[in-house]
């Protein structure tokens, strides 16, 4: 691997959005907006109930109604293969394991039941309405207190522990002399709810090859699963997703309609086009489990912390898995401190399976510890922002390794400062203006470095273009305009000679666009290659007589400049790929790389971003609506790629993370286990006016430990703090405590 | 949602004979609660009468300084940005830009905001089978179910759902006057009379007779509707249900109350007004101490549920929120 | 999500696939040169040529039952025979190919589907299309002028106004009629008059800056 041999040509430049043209010319073209030749229109029909079965079904009706093609339900579906996620590697992700209409078992409410296929989508849709079902129904469990057999301790969550002991933390809380406090927190059922609703069309194109267009935040992850629940060869499934309308992670997994699509069109022998409704987004493709907290700190008077104990209670269903490490990835990360203990447990409900969400762990996790952190500095009569400095962890507080980077005690300062932190008077309610309390609250963000899998295939043109191609997606985060300035330096070429490919199955691998991964993971691919590439380059010319690198040892001929070859010593003799290859009489020159972890480029280093939010709220005390009026954000990534979409990732995470602190909540009907929120006017997310100017800044530096660009991911470390932060400042401006989120305006008018 | 017949009523002569025709018609306005709920299929009209071009959307003034007169068809937008609306009934302008958002407003029509149904989820969303407005006799889900949007005031045992409509908060408060068209000619219904509490019967929403047709909402003229002023309360700044709101007016007189309208919105099956609240606030001075008192009466008898209870004491200081504004303007 | 994982290798070659589903409803499958062709390659040279794809696929059948009706989008007459169940929005995005109007959640509560009706911004899930005859419609389809972005357009790119683009449409259209209603006239008006357009990726403040200036544009171009 190289490192950067000349001066950025692109990275860190706010460019334009390189398919920013197609998304306001309205030609960007989404999963449901491919319409093969005689496609059809298919609406679910979902469960009623939460619990119990199926007794009788009856579809009659629904098959004789006009234009209805097929009615599939339990009774008639094909038996599909059981998908083993695990089987391959970099296989696909399923949250709920069952296939759907695999039998009559409710399991949750929302539950696909019948699947109706017909011309048109209103003919769907009123034929469904004709479906008569009678369930066998059974009081349903929605929370841990009605399954409170139910709970397990995990051991692990995606390979990484989840039950952490360091030190011993019951004896720490014990000790004399220290400042304890112990709080519980409570998060709810949130639901992604990205503006396009997941959708999929499917087409068979033999009885043994399948395209689908799909809404998805992995396509190899797609490919994968649905080749082995149709028992078909994997390049004989084709996964296409140039464009995705926001996922949050909740286009990560493989979700039952992808296969219901498939069959449904298997079955009537036509391409199959399923949109879920939006209110089949509350069920049918996850959500964030609730949470419950409880937080135990221990401090010296002096604010040194001696003890945390992290203990976390969320939900999960009977048909799938899925763990949310809240106290593993917040206090698990944070602070220096000589006893960590992190216990979690995971109740099975009847209700759908929840899956990731936007730092799922550290979103819910940072909510809690950092109010708690913002208690003990309130018990302690400490600054919070000093109570933090305090505590800063030198190295992974669990892992003991120090960090690649770490820059978090400069994001303290500089958000402080840009805030106008030091004008913060500490007492609650103590700066009101104009009638409305003000409240000024802070909190610490953060989110690992991850690294995936990937291989990047370099396609070089004579006439001094190049594509690169890698099955990654950009579902918003700005992955086709960031991969293709890395493309351009890495390779050596001017951005505008460069394109870049993805969303495509039939491409080299790419990881699911999770974890904030894609522009490390892939972006490593990219210099593989491209090192690949150069050094391809460098034999042609240094065998060809005509070059004026002509016997310089290949491994001494480098790229110096845009499209140009030298030897690394000089003596200012260079070559130009286009003449490279005009003379090898080559009209293009074609070259891989790849990626693999564990592959680092510094051993015994832990990978992890921080950040510091800060934000002022203000509240009407009669009428205590909260208001967030100012936001400052300050990150520690490693270097930034684009000023303007790094920007404006932060920027999404906060606006996300208001909806969290103030606005969201899934609420279940406590009768039928329903999402009595199943919809965009009772699930609040944030709109235009509750969104004042967001300041964002970088500080750090780049982490080349990580990968060549020195980046670490964005998409996710934005929302993480920022309820807590707001929570802060609702308690600073009102002298209220407020442990449940979200924050709506019952909850303050005591 | 179910197939139907759709046809475009050229006058209003042909909308009444097409519902005389057809029971199960629907009249086709701004659509966007009618086509909401059919694609839930709470409704299901056998027959659509789209009345969009009938000439029904003025906003004008009545001869004799009787006040103005707008038109059922009048957009929601085009209402509240009238200059006789702003100046003379400035609550209803406020009512209006309250609600929804730009675009629906420029949809929705003032006859068919008259005929907003409820946002309660049991009637929403049919995969809840308990609700005795859609279904009569099925039961009502939110008693003991997800209530945070509920009435606390002239509730029943069958139906605890609330009025969603903002305008019709403002219309409450300004002494309207529904006009509508029927087979036997037209009539006025006072805008008191024209929403129902659930009682036994809470699929009866309206007091319009099923083959009769809005045609027009009139406003009363009187100085003190120019002293007027809406308050809402909800979850996010924008593009939200009421959780409470208010509309307020108030007309001084030798430093006391001389008149004073005090109407709810987001707390009843109907537009709420608080007459006796209204009462006892005339011959007081326009202050905090008058106002808390008038709030405590207009929440008097109303009873909370598991999620709502919270909108007694926020209906109060809304109450007493809205009667400062507008003393103050 | 797996945190780490090993480059895949090909999958094993399956068996012939078994047999599948009911036999009666078995059918052979037609080889189709569908128009999925591949995914979409972009940079910035072959951007200019990629603009609208309307008009593409008439897919969805029309019933017994159709209404015939013409819609006047974009400035062109478009004759259709309808379902009269079909909104404005399921025309223009699967009877006319125009895809660029969004469906966020079919009822009216998100703003992706909006479009301009005589100079008005509606929803168009929530109208039926039968009712449009001898309105103008225009989509996001018809702001630029051919390669020439509307200023609005070009505002919400150079200030990031958008993250995944599927509100984008939507908040453009509403953005246009959002200036030309006066209601641009500060921050909070634009914030309050765009509220009904919900932007989940976040991009709110660089919708702000982006209808701030492109206000001015506009003004300074009248």
């Amino acid at each position: 691997m190289s490192t950067p041999t000349i001066s950025p040509l692109v990275l860190g430049k706010p460019m334009n959005r390189v398919d920013g043209r197609l998304k306001i010319t309205g030609a960007a073209k989404y999963a449901a907006e491919f319409s093969p030749p005689g496609v059809l229109h298919a609406f679910a029909l979902t469960s009623k109930i939460s619990k119990g079965r199926i007794a009788v079904i009856d579809t009659a009706a629904a098959e004789l109604a006009p234009g209805v093609r097929t009615v599939l339900t339990h009774r008639n579906a094909p038996k599909l293969d059981q998908p083993n996620p695990s089987k391959n590697a970099g296989g696909g992700i399923l949250n709920e394991e069952r296939l759907p209409l695999n039998d009559d078992v409710i399991s949750y409410g929302g539950q696909y039941v019948a699947f109706v296929v017909a011309q048109t989508l209103e003919q769907a849709r009123h034929a469904a309405s004709l479906i008569a079902i009678t369930y066998e129904e059974a009081p349903p469990a929605l929370t841990s207190k009605d399954a409170p057999d139910s709970g397990e301790k995990p051991k692990k969550n995606n390979g990484e522990a989840v039950q952490l002991k360091k030190g011993d933390a019951d004896k720490g809380l014990a000790e004399k002399g220290l400042v304890v406090i112990e709080r519980i927190y409570e998060t709810p059922t949130e639901t992604h709810s990205p503006m396009e609703p997941s959708a999929t069309v499917a087409e068979w194109e033999s009885k043994d090859r399948l395209t689908l267009h799909d809404a998805t935040q992995y396509v190899k992850g797609v490919q994968d699963i649905l080749a082995q629940t149709f028992n078909l060869k994997l390049e004989n499934v084709r996964v296409l997703s140039p464009f995705v309308g926001g996922a949050f992670g909740c286009k990560g997994a493989v979700w039952p309609h992808l296969i219901l699509t498939a069959m449904a069109a298997k079955v009537v022998g036509a391409p199959v086009k399923f949109a879920l409704s939006r209110q089949d987004m509350f069920t049918g493709a996850g959500h964030r489990t609730p949470t419950m907290q409880t937080i135990a700190l221990a401090a010296t008077p002096q604010g040194e912390l001696r003890a945390i104990r992290h203990r976390t209670e969320t939900l999960t269903s009977h048909v799938g898995e899925f763990v949310e490490s809240a106290g593993a990835r917040s206090s698990g990360v944070m602070y220096a401190c000589p006893a960590i203990a992190v216990e979690e447990t995971v109740f099975k409900v009847n209700v759908a399976t929840p899956t990731f969400m936007r730092a799922p762990g550290e979103c819910p996790g940072t909510f809690a510890l950092e109010s708690a952190m913002d208690e003990l500095a309130v018990a302690l009569k400490m600054d919070p922002v000093a109570l933090r400095l305090a505590n800063h962890a030198t190295q992974h507080p669990i892992k003991e390794k120090p960090w690649s980077t770490n820059h978090l005690p400069d994001a303290y300062r500089l958000g402080a400062e840009k805030f106008g932190w030091a004008r913060r008077t500490a007492e609650p309610r103590s700066m009101q203006k104009d009638g409305l309390l003000v409240g000024w609250g802070m909190a610490t963000a953060t989110y690992p470095g991850y690294k995936m899998a990937a291989v990047a295939n370099i396609h070089l043109s004579a006439d001094g273009t190049a594509v690169v191609q890698c099955a990654a997606h950009d579902i918003g985060t700005g992955a086709y305009t960031v991969l293709t300035q890395i493309s351009a330096e890495a390779i050596g070429l001017p951005v505008e000679k460069m394109k870049f490919e993805l969303g495509d199955s039939d491409l080299p691998f790419g990881p699911v666009a999770g974890g904030s991964n894609t522009t490390a993971t892939v972006g490593s691919a990219i210099y593989d290659a491209a090192d690949a590439l150069h050094l391809a380059l460098a034999k042609l010319a240094s065998a060809d007589a005509a070059s004026p690198l002509h016997g310089i040892p290949p491994a001494q001929i480098v790229m110096v400049g845009p499209g140009q070859m030298a030897g690394r010593n000089g003596p200012g003799k260079s070559d130009s790929f286009a003449e490279i290859l005009r003379r090898a009489g080559k009209e293009f020159i074609e070259e891989k790389g790849s990626f693999k972890p564990p592959l680092v480029f510094q051993p015994g280093v832990a990978f992890q971003s921080f950040g510091a939010q800060f934000c002022e709220v203000k509240i009407d005390p009669a009428l205590p609506r909260v208001q967030v009026t100012r936001f400052v954000s300050v990150m520690d990534c490693g270097r930034v790629m684009n000023a303007k979409t790094a920007r404006s990732q932060i920027l999404g995470g906060v606006v996300m993370g208001i909806g969290m602190a103030l606005e969201e909540e899934t609420i279940y009907d406590r009768a039928t286990g329903l999402p009595a929120t199943r919809n965009l006017a009772d699930y609040h997310v944030p709109v235009n006016a509750d969104i004042p100017e967001i300041d964002v800044h970088f500080v750090g530096e780049p982490d080349f430990a990580f990968n060549p660009m020195g980046a670490r991911g964005m998409g996710e470390i934005g929302i993480t703090g920022t309820a807590a932060a707001i929570a802060n400042a609702v308690f600073h401006a009102t002298g209220i405590r407020v442990r449940s989120l979200p924050i709506t305006l019952d909850k303050l008018l005591a | 949602m179910n197939p139907f017949q759709y046809s475009r009523a050229a006058d209003a002569p042909q909308a009444l004979a097409g519902l005389a025709h057809q029971p199960k018609t629907k009249l086709l306005g701004g659509g966007t609660n009618l086509i909401d709920l059919m694609k839930m299929g709470v409704e299901t009209p056998a027959q659509i009468i789209d009345i969009t071009r009938l000439p029904l959307a003025q906003v004008e003034e009545l001869p004799g300084g009787k006040g103005v007169r707008v038109g059922a068809l009048a957009r929601n937008s085009d209402v509240a940005a009238h200059a006789l609306i702003v100046q003379r009934y400035p609550v209803l302008s406020e009512a209006l830009l309250a609600g929804a958002s730009p675009q629906l407003r420029n949809m929705a029509t003032v006859g068919g905001n008259l005929l907003q149904r409820t946002r309660c989820p049991y009637f929403y969303d049919p995969a809840f089978s308990a609700c005795n407005k859609r279904q009569p006799g099925s039961g009502c889900g939110a008693l003991e179910g997800f209530n945070r949007s509920h009435a606390i005031l002239g509730q029943s045992q069958q139906c605890i759902a609330t009025h969603p409509s903002d305008m019709c908060v403002a219309l409450a408060a300004l002494d309207a006057v529904v006009r509508v068209q029927g087979p036997n000619g037209e009539r006025e219904i006072p805008f008191a009379d024209f929403h129902r509490l659930p009682g036994d019967t809470p699929e009866h929403e309206t007091n319009l007779a099923p083959d009769e047709l809005i045609t027009a909402v009139d406003l009363p003229t009187s100085a003190w509707m120019a002293r007027s002023h809406y308050l809402k309360v909800r979850d996010r700044a924008s593009y939200a249900f009421a959780l409470v709101s208010v509309a307020a007016a108030i007309e001084m007189e030798d430093g006391k109350i001389k008149t004073v309208r005090i109407a709810l919105g987001g707390v009843a099956h109907k537009p709420w007004r608080a007459v006796a609240a209204e009462e006892m606030l005339i011959g007081k001075p326009a202050e905090e101490a008058a106002f808390r008192a008038a709030a405590d009466v207009a929440v008097a008898g109303a009873k909370g549920y598991q999620h709502n209870t919270f909108k007694i004491e926020l209906a109060r200081r809304t109450i007493v929120r809205a009667l400062t504004n507008v003393a103050k303007a | 999500m797996p945190a780490e994982t090993d480059l895949p290798s090909p999958g094993e070659s399956p068996d012939e696939m078994p047999a599948f589903g009911d036999p009666a409803t078995r059918r052979a499958f037609v080889k189709q040169v569908a128009g999925t062709g591949a995914a979409l390659a972009l940079g910035p040279q072959i951007l200019a040529m990629q603009t609208s794809h309307a008009a593409q696929a008439v897919s969805a059948t029309a019933s017994a039952d159709a209404v015939a009706v013409t819609l006047k989008i974009n400035g062109r007459e478009m004759p259709l025979e309808l379902d009269p169940r079909t909104t404005l929005l399921d025309a223009l995005r699967e009877h006319l190919g125009l895809t660029g109007s969004k469906k966020g959640c079919d009822h009216g509560q998100c703003g992706a589907c909006t479009v301009l009706v005589n100079g008005r911004r509606i929803n168009s899930c929530l109208s039926l299309a039968v009712a449009h005859e001898g309105d103008e419609i225009t989509t996001i389809e018809g702001l630029a002028k051919g390669e020439e972005l509307h200023p609005v357009q070009a505002a919400f790119l150079e200030h990031d106004g958008f993250q995944c683009g599927y509100c984008t449409p939507g908040q453009i259209c509403s953005a246009v009629a959002c200036i030309a209603e006066g209601h641009a006239g500060s921050d909070d008006e634009i914030r309050e008059w765009m509220s009904g357009n919900l932007c989940r990726c976040g991009a709110y403040p660089n919708i702000l800056a982006a209808i701030r200036e492109a206000k001015t544009k506009t003004a300074s171009a009248a």
